[in-house]
């Protein structure tokens, strides 16, 4: 008995230190361990599951309220894109500012990692991409989706990056209403909730309205670029005695069912 | 049929990486250990770790630490207790389970944790159905 015990100690003390010294050489260092082949090899097998999830949720639903989502998301678009035109006409004819045309690159990538509760139904709690370093991803990029966005690679690897969606807790981005152009902080809440908050009270917020990011793109070239929808306002909760308003907003894009997103490599 | 226990592992590690947040792999080392008693869970524990590591961008290495200290706990009490009984299995698969979403934050806790108790009541049982010498003492 003590013979196994001391045996028992032994090896668990070996494996410990090693895994001491793993997490010691590579633990900070994200995207420096040499996992390529790892990675590579695992790919196709996390990206069948996921596949397979988002047609089992897919399964489910009505084909017409399928197309009447993707028919009221593509509208959605259109309408923050006559919007932007219109501000950069109404500028150009004042002639008191100048609006740049933001150009960006999109690189695709497959979702390999969709972790929820029940696979294909729950809200995901962030998403895994099969596009690394290798293709020139870094922290900080924006995820989208038929031009709404969905969030921002928050961890990077050789050939796998961590995204980071919008109702994450954590995430939290300068955003503004497409009709009234109020301006707020957009910030997760969780279980695929985002609250626009710091509105103030004498903007206009009215349900049903587009919510779209202000702009904070950095030198580096990331950071969400102005005018990409984010969803649209459910409720507004507005009372006099506060110092501002808010909205719940929700996403139009359902996260459990998609399978291919872009990366923004370039947003200038 | 020897190999099996790990091809179910592999998979039960992309599961886990890619689709679920239920703690699969912590499932499966609680029960590889529970029935084999072998040492050789160390070293299964430790590579399946850093797969999950690698899969779910942590930092290396820190679930390898997390699954050899509950395993190195579980032998270690494993003449003070018995292990192999259905009670402990689900009373460790809870607390386990417990410490690992705290460690490795995911919503919906308050479903997950009686998720895993009650795999790990069926799991127990069909496998107490495979007739093998470590198993007829229970």
């Amino acid at each position: 008995m003590r013979k196994r015990r001391s045996s028992l100690v032994i090896i668990f003390l070996i494996f410990f230190l090693l895994s001491v010294i793993f997490f010691a050489i590579f633990g900070s260092r994200s995207g420096k361990a040499p996992t390529g082949i790892i990675e590579v090899v695992t790919s196709p097998f996390q990206g069948f599951f996921v596949n397979m999830t988002g047609v089992m949720g897919g399964v489910s639903q009505n084909q017409e309220i399928v197309f009447l989502r993707e028919e009221n998301l593509r509208l959605r678009v259109k309408d923050s894109e006559i919007k932007k035109i219109q501000r950069e006409i109404s500028a150009l004819r004042d002639q008191f500012e100048t609006t740049k045309i933001p150009s960006v690159k999109l690189l695709p990538a497959q979702i390999i990692g969709r972790r929820g509760f029940v696979p294909g139904v729950s809200v995901p709690e962030a998403i895994i991409i099969n596009k690394g370093t290798i293709d020139n991803v870094k922290v900080g990029q924006v995820i989208i989706y038929k031009d709404v966005v969905l969030g921002q690679i928050s961890k990077v690897s050789t050939h796998q990056a961590s995204v980071r969606l919008l109702f994450d807790e954590s995430s939290s981005l300068t955003a503004m209403t497409s009709n009234s152009s109020a301006n707020g902080i957009l910030k997760g809440k969780g279980k695929g909730k985002m609250l626009l908050e710091n509105v103030v009270l004498s903007e206009k917020l009215e349900k049903e309205d587009s919510v779209v990011t202000k702009g904070d793109v950095v030198n580096s070239g990331t950071g969400f670029p102005p005018d990409l929808v984010i969803g649209k306002i459910t409720s507004v909760d507005k009372k006099q005695s506060a110092l501002f308003q808010t909205a719940e907003v929700k996403s139009q894009i359902d996260m459990a069912k998609i399978v291919e997103v872009f990366v923004i490599v370039e947003a200038l | 049929m020897k190999y099996l226990p790990f091809v179910v592992l592999f998979f039960l590690i992309i599961l886990e990486s890619s689709v679920t947040t239920l703690p699969l792999v912590l499932l499966f080392l609680i029960f590889y250990t529970v029935f084999t008693r072998s040492e050789s869970v160390f070293f299964i524990a430790f590579f399946a770790g850093l797969l999950l590591d690698i899969l779910m961008l942590r930092p290396l290495g820190v679930t390898s630490i997390f699954f050899l200290v509950i395993i190195f706990l579980i032998l270690l009490y494993e003449n003070k207790f018995e292990i192999g009984t259905m009670y402990f299995v689900m009373i460790a698969t809870f607390v386990m389970s417990f410490l690992y979403l705290i460690f490795f934050p995911v919503s919906q806790i308050y479903l997950i944790l009686p998720t895993c108790v009650i795999f790990s009541m069926i799991f127990f049982m069909m496998i107490k159905k495979i007739n093998t010498p470590k198993l007829k003492a229970y």
